[in-house]
């Protein structure tokens, strides 16, 4: 059977949403900055046993989020990947916030955590965040690391919803 | 807010993505298809036709000039995109009958025909008053026979053939 569902990015401003697409659907990777504006759609189609899967990617801008606008954007979502920044701290502060609103305005999303660009830690400073956040994921788009992991299982999630 | 600042915003916030992906996927088949359009009297020079999702911007039908040639679940993702964009940042009335954006030489009409999915054509041409008289008739004659198809359904409900082969009967 061939299904298509819509995925969101969310996370806050610079985090990597649009490079984890980027890498997943065209293998380029880009260090300069381009802030996403308002939203970016693409799409990827995945196959999970023997159903084919497209997933429509809604990368919305960091600068966007909790906005009346963005919130516009969620709807009709089936599943959400919330990126945070490893570099960052702060960039994993409003997970409990964002999730808990997500959850509120679809009630079935299916919900992915991705911790980003761990090729900017060294190996202790990688386990530390381990310790003290349990992500489901830890990516560097960068280097391509954990990223079809990331699209597969979503698209698995969504395809039992 | 006045429409034409609603216009001109959307322009540049969203516009030119899709513009990117309908130049990205039409412009070099346009030359062709045009010279042959311009043989058929009468033909309204429509691009696409399709019928979206309102919420996921999911294409669940569609009709379109260059067929193939274009992923029609990108468009209307950024159709849907522009048009939520639209709608929560301006308040519009959802409900409006028509809503226009123009990006380059494309004009795209959208038009909330149902509860949960609306309609949007894709015109290649200046928007003259004839061809938008031409698209309201086209509206309501695609939702009157869409109607069976789609009320009371989600999308996952929807059989995509059966809106293709529809709009396909209509358009060709
Ligand atoms: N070292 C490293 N840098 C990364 C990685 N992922 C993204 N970056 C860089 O981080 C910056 C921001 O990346 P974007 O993908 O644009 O971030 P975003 O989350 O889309 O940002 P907004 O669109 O503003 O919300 C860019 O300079 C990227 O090159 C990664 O895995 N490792
Ligand atoms: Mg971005």
């Amino acid at each position: 059977m061939e299904y298509s569902k819509k995925i969101i990015l969310v996370g806050q401003i610079g985090v990597g949403k649009t490079s984890l697409v980027q890498r997943y659907v065209k293998s380029i990777f880009n260090e300069d900055y381009l802030s996403t504006i308002g939203v970016k759609v693409d799409k990827k189609t995945v196959h999970v046993e023997n159903d084919q899967v497209n997933l429509l990617i809604w990368d919305i801008a960091g600068e966007a989020s909790f906005s009346k606008i963005s919130k516009s954007y969620y709807l009709g979502a089936k599943g959400c990947i919330y990126v945070a920044d490893c570099s960052r701290i702060s960039t994993f502060t409003d997970y409990v916030n964002q999730v808990k609103m997500l959850k509120e305005l679809i009630k079935d999303i299916k919900i992915i955590t991705v911790a980003n660009k761990i090729d900017l830690l060294d190996k202790q400073e990688l386990e530390e965040l381990k310790n003290n956040v349990s992500f489901d994921f830890y990516t560097s788009a960068k280097q391509g690391e954990k990223i079809e992991e990331v699209f597969h299982e979503i698209a698995k999630k969504v395809l039992c919803s | 807010m006045v429409n034409q600042d609603c216009k001109a915003l959307i322009k540049k916030v969203v516009a030119p993505n899709l513009g990117l992906i309908l130049k990205h996927y039409c412009l070099s088949f346009l030359s062709s298809f045009r010279s042959k359009k311009q043989q058929i009297a009468g033909k309204l020079d429509l691009d696409h036709f399709f019928v979206i999702d309102k919420q996921s911007g999911i294409s669940i039908g569609g009709y379109s000039d260059f067929d193939k040639k274009v992923d029609q679940d990108l468009v209307a993702g950024m159709l849907t995109a522009i048009k939520s964009f639209s709608e929560s940042a301006f308040n519009q009335n959802q409900s409006q009958s028509i809503n226009t954006i123009s990006y380059s030489n494309f004009n795209i009409f959208m038009h909330n025909s149902f509860e949960h999915f609306y309609l949007a054509a894709v015109i290649n041409s200046s928007a003259s008053k004839y061809t938008q008289k031409r698209l309201k008739h086209y509206f309501k004659h695609v939702s009157t026979h869409l109607n069976k198809a789609l009320e009371g359904k989600t999308t996952e409900e929807i059989q995509k053939n059966e809106v293709e082969q529809m709009l396909s009967k209509y358009f060709k």
